[in-house]
């Protein structure tokens, strides 16, 4: 059940926002199974998008990152190692 | 068992490898510019570099060659996301087809461009002619000529010495795109016309039945996405039922072409690989390697499906081959396909990465279905994707080279390069990103009552067909169990992140270790260095493969597929859900 807020103050606004961003996730868990899925609302749309926009935004700036973390993971040491044993035949 | 059954495996597996060697060939002369398609196409190829401001000759590092990669697809999920979005309003769209909502389109975009091809939605009924041409079909192209790239760029790797660069991105996907992945095309989507699959813009035939009943016939451009569906590794369908829909799969002949052109690249780049390198029996092992794994594969699917099913023994059934039946499982197969070309073809399509399927898995016995995910769990190494295939079964070989190395205190060399602690470091993140995403996405649905609702069966099965997902969409395979709702939105974003951990966070490892070996000078063979082109090699490889990819997924494997093979043998069978 939705909690009723209040209407046209800051922390009303701020629920509704976060209500309406976290709306995807009740979605989670359905209750129908092997249904159609249901439209979503025309004035919902544009929010969804934008949370799939978000979604793809972070996990590029993940893989983005995670080329900097894997180059400074193998960033030329300053005192290269060797095996006494690969001198042997 | 029949015998026209293994003569079809048989001209299979001698017709792909007949192939490798030409067509290997040709993915050299190709990439590196010396092929004759190349030369006379010159013109084409500068005209689109000076379109997008490329300087062909302008090499590139790793760190470089990886964010273009990247970039690159970005703007490819960004494009196909909102083509699908707005496709109501784009022409093309014969049937009216409304927008695809959001989840969805997002899971699709980042499916298509992770050449994964994972479709939680059914093509004929959800996505208009113009997303399919210039959205999929796009997408199945450039995701394939990624891959390759990738593997091109390890390939240098290991063959330049002392080099900063791995090559040029934006080069590699042009000449892979123009001159590897067109010409096949071209020529498939002929062949396929010529057998019967559909090629045109016009909307579906409303057909009035011998019963009375009204039916509506989907068709429209589908040929020309068959081709590149089968030879990127893609597998997405244009029709739900995939491969057993008539009109994708006529004929016995275009099966047997579907299954060759899934295989191609997989094969025939083990030779580039051998070629490039300075010796073809390098690239011979990983194929031996490839072929053995997919021997047992197949085989083992063949004589377990082509048994009769213990359930049905009560009844007094005959479930033996003759002349009027095919036998044996024939529960989600085509009775125009039988049992062996259903079991060749669900090999061909799990090993390879490309997913699209003639038969449904679901219906596999319990001990098929182990294979079938097995074979997706080794990540790719058997043939695997257009490319990420090779790099798939190359960072088992920088393993096993490791663990042999360990057996006698040398550091390991592969191919002349020193693997040192670099490599095995990111051979390592490379190796468990997909079954952290596979066991860590199935552990979290497991325990969710609503993802358990989309469930189409109860029990050890139900376990599979959850596993099954998260394991296609990470080895960017794309095949589905069927049996599982997964259009909700849980399902749509952790298999889109699934997708995409298991292609970038295994391919930017893979150019990392590409561009540390290419900075390497070459040592020089000695008695201690282990030989890597000759059986010894091939079959430490497969033990590497087969007990990494064993310890990591037994545990998930006995709680779905083995327990449901003993279930069965003791004559329990779970009811859907």
């Amino acid at each position: 059940m939705r909690p009723k807020l209040a209407r046209g103050s800051v922390t009303g606004l701020t629920q509704s926002l976060f209500l309406r961003i976290t709306s995807p996730i009740a979605d989670l868990c359905p209750s129908h199974k092997f249904s159609a899925r249901p439209a979503y609302p025309a004035e919902g749309a544009g929010l969804f998008d934008l949370v799939m926009i978000v979604l793809l935004a972070a996990a590029f700036a993940a893989a983005l990152g995670y080329v900097w973390a894997c180059a400074d993971l193998t960033a030329p040491s300053s005192t290269p190692s060797s095996n006494p044993s690969d001198s042997a035949p | 068992m029949t015998w026209q059954g293994w003569l079809q495996i048989a001209i299979f597996t001698a017709l792909a490898t007949a192939l490798v060697k030409p067509f290997g060939g040709h993915i050299v002369r190709s990439v590196d510019g010396t092929g004759r398609l190349r030369r006379a196409c010159a013109p084409v190829e500068a005209a689109l570099y000076r379109l997008a401001g490329i300087d062909p000759a302008e090499e590139q590092s790793w760190v470089t060659y990886a964010f273009a990669l990247l970039w690159f697809h970005l703007v490819g999920i960004a494009v196909l996301y909102f083509l699908q979005r707005v496709q109501n309003l784009l022409p093309l769209n014969p049937q009216q087809l409304d927008a695809v909502g959001p989840d969805l389109a997002f899971n699709t975009a980042v499916s298509f461009a992770t050449n994964t091809s994972w479709q939680s939605y059914g093509g004929e009924t959800t996505i208009s002619y113009l997303t399919q041409m210039a959205g999929i079909t796009v997408q199945s192209f450039l995701s394939a000529a990624v891959g390759i790239a990738v593997a091109m760029a390890l390939i240098r790797g290991f063959a330049r010495r002392s080099a900063k660069t791995i090559g040029n991105f934006w080069v590699d996907i042009t000449r892979i795109t123009l001159y590897v992945l067109l010409p096949v095309c071209v020529l498939a989507t002929l062949i396929l016309i010529w057998q019967g699959v559909p090629q045109t813009l016009g909307a579906s035939i409303s057909a009035t039945t011998l019963e009375g009943a009204h039916q509506i016939i989907a068709r429209g451009p589908v040929a020309s996405q068959e081709s590149i569906k089968l030879l990127s590794g893609d597998g997405g369908g244009f029709f739900n039922v995939n491969s057993a829909h008539p009109f994708e799969n006529p004929t016995a002949l275009a099966g047997m072409l579907e299954m060759l052109l899934i295989f191609l690249v997989g094969v025939a780049i083990t030779n580039t690989f051998g070629r490039m390198v300075g010796d073809q029996r390098q690239g011979w092992v990983l194929l031996a390697a490839m072929g053995v794994m997919f021997a047992v594969g197949v085989v083992t699917i063949y004589t377990n499906e082509a048994r009769p099913n213990p359930a049905f023994a009560p009844f007094g059934l005959s479930q033996t081959a003759s002349t009027t039946q095919a036998g044996g499982n024939m529960e989600g197969k085509e009775a125009r396909f039988g049992i062996g070309q259903s079991a060749l073809f669900a090999t061909v399509s799990t090993t390879s990465s490309d997913g699209a399927v003639d038969s449904m898995h679901d219906s596999y016995m319990p001990l098929s279905g182990l294979v079938l995910l097995g074979n997706m769990m080794l990540d790719e190494v058997i043939v695997g994707g257009p490319g990420s295939g090779l790099f798939g079964i190359l960072l088992f070989a920088i393993v096993a080279v490791f663990a042999a190395g360990l057996m006698i205190g040398r550091t390991p060399e592969y191919l002349g390069k020193k693997l040192e602690a670099n490599e095995i470091k990111m051979t390592m993140l490379a190796l468990l990103a997909v079954p952290a995403a596979i066991l860590g996405f199935t552990a979290v649905a497991a325990v969710l009552p609503g993802a358990l609702a989309s469930l189409g069966n109860a029990g050890p099965h139900g376990f599979s067909e959850l596993l099954y997902a998260y394991t296609s969409a990470a080895a960017t395979n794309g095949s589905a169990f069927a049996g599982l709702n997964a259009n909700t939105t849980f399902y749509n974003l952790t298999l889109a992140a699934a997708m995409f951990i298991g292609r970038f966070f295994v391919i930017i490892p893979v150019l990392c270790i590409a561009g540390t070996l290419a900075a390497k000078r070459v040592v020089p063979v000695s008695l201690g260095t282990l030989p890597t082109h000759g059986p010894q090699f091939a079959t430490l490889l497969i033990g590497t493969a087969v007990i990494v990819g064993g310890l990591t997924f037994f545990p998930a494997l006995a709680l779905g597929p083995v327990a449901e093979q003993f279930a069965m043998q003791a004559g329990h069978i779970y009811s859907s859900n």
